[in-house]
């Protein structure tokens, strides 16, 4: 499978903090609430990556092939 | 920024006579070349953008003409929302029609029938040198058939960034934004979208309209415009390709670190660049970038890491304020870097650079943090001193007056 990765539309971003519950395998928290994506997507985080995706208030988070 | 003090050039700047007939007369007409002319004559001669990234021209060139599109279009960025950098208005003021002509060349081969200008709107005078240039060709008759829009750029730091560029140019905000694919698949209202600095245009003339004698070297046809600051003063010199850097700064320059890229670029040390020649391979080999061509040779006698503080104070000030990461990110790594050349203790300096790098719509927060790792990196000694509340360039300790 080819590799996916999280990219984040930062001025959409108002760092709720919904990304990193949903998938915190591959979403942290800078001190300021706004998302660190720590690597790419792999087959078994995939699933959570497109939690995160969908459950975002702000749509701003996408998940990209790689 | 005030008006550069421009040194005549062998090329682009190559005559103190700005008039349409002069440029002509070195120049010749516009020559009219098919997309696939252009883009064979930008990659044969390596035009690179001179915005500061350096892209190939002919890879935007390709990317904006492989699609189908019902309309494109052609933006020349003289916005230059670098205090330190003047090549832009310099080539205004100097050659308008070398840049108008490149304008005009890419416009023919795009299709396009309409130029959008960003000017720096801070600049009256940026905007009267273009629009006198425009009434000429107007006047000669010339382009009867384009339309000239020019847009002002609001005077912030970001204001020249592609995105916030192409946004002002469709009529929004004058702001960074996510680009999720380049401007030249994606730019002004979704369309294909040709845009550079204005330098790269007036490269790209002159290649195309006197080809014989180009300056410069085999492997780096043409030159670069420097903006070099003295004192409180802004020089512009036209050099080409494989000059060595003896004969662009003085040995006294050259003995003090240089800020080679402007605000988002990278020291070299004192003394680096005195066997070395202006050229982008031989600043790569060193780590370092030409960028837009701003030099800033430190002041005598000046501490690096203070100069860097103010810089990154002013960094920061100059965030657009969309992301969350530059907003937050740039004052907390001005503050973590001042604290560790006020001898505090503080947070880790790379720890905080790295909180912002690549989280950004636009280079900002990443050309903020590379500055801060160059400067570390090039002034180990200093930073020493500093840990320990000392200045190497300030031997003696500073008394509290009484």
């Amino acid at each position: 499978m080819s590799g996916h990765r999280l990219r984040v539309d930062w001025p959409e971003c108002q760092g709720r903090g919904l990304c990193h519950e949903l998938a915190p395998e591959v979403i942290q928290l800078d001190p300021w609430g706004y998302p660190i994506i720590t690597k790419p997507v792999e087959e078994d985080t995939i699933a959570a990556a497109r939690h995160a995706v969908a459950g975002c208030p702000r749509r701003a988070i996408r998940l990209e092939e790689s | 920024m005030m008006r550069p003090t421009v040194h005549p050039g062998s090329w682009l700047l190559g005559s103190a006579d700005s008039s349409l007939a002069e440029h002509r007369r070195r120049f010749g007409d516009v020559r009219r070349l098919a997309a696939a002319e252009l883009e064979e004559a930008a990659r044969g001669a390596g035009v690179l953008g001179r915005g500061g990234a350096g892209f190939p021209l002919a890879v935007k060139l390709a990317a904006a003409t492989g699609r189908r599109a019902l309309r494109r279009h052609v933006v020349v960025n003289l916005s230059e929302g670098e205090p330190a950098s003047a090549k832009d208005a310099a080539l205004v003021l100097t050659s308008p029609h070398l840049v108008l002509d490149g304008a005009v060349l890419v416009a023919a081969a795009l299709g396009v029938r309409e130029i959008d200008l960003v000017v720096p709107g801070e600049l009256t005078w940026v905007e009267q040198a273009l629009v006198a240039a425009i009434d000429q060709r107007r006047g000669a008759g010339e382009d009867r058939r384009l339309r000239w829009r020019i847009h002002r750029a609001a005077p912030r730091f970001v204001s020249g960034e592609a995105s916030a560029v192409t946004s002002l140019v469709a009529g929004g905000d004058n702001l960074p934004s996510t680009s999720w694919v380049p401007a030249a698949v994606r730019g002004v209202h979704g369309r294909p979208t040709l845009l550079s600095n204005a330098e790269t245009f007036a490269q790209l003339a002159a290649l195309v309209q006197r080809p014989h004698r180009v300056p410069g070297t085999a492997e780096e046809p043409g030159t670069r415009l420097l903006s070099i600051t003295r004192g409180s003063a802004i020089e512009v010199v036209e050099v080409a390709h494989g000059t060595e850097w003896r004969e662009v700064l003085s040995p006294d320059e050259l003995d003090r670190p240089i800020l080679l890229g402007g605000y988002h670029g990278q020291w070299a040390a004192a003394g680096a660049l005195l066997d070395e020649t202006v050229s982008a391979p031989a600043m790569r080999a060193l780590g370092l970038s030409l960028g837009a061509g701003i030099v800033l040779p430190l002041s005598p006698g000046a501490c690096p890491l203070t100069y860097t503080v103010g810089v990154l104070r002013y960094l920061a000030q100059q965030s657009a304020g969309r992301c969350g990461p530059c907003v937050n990110g740039l004052p907390a790594l001005a503050e973590a870097f001042e604290d560790l050349v006020g001898g505090r203790t503080g947070p880790e300096v790379e720890a905080v650079a790295a909180l912002v790098r690549g989280r950004g719509a636009c280079a900002h927060p990443d050309g903020t943090a590379r500055l801060v790792a160059s400067t570390c990196a090039t002034f180990p000694d200093e930073v020493e001193a500093h840990r320990g509340g000392r200045c190497v360039n300030r031997p003696r300790p500073v008394l509290r007056s009484a």
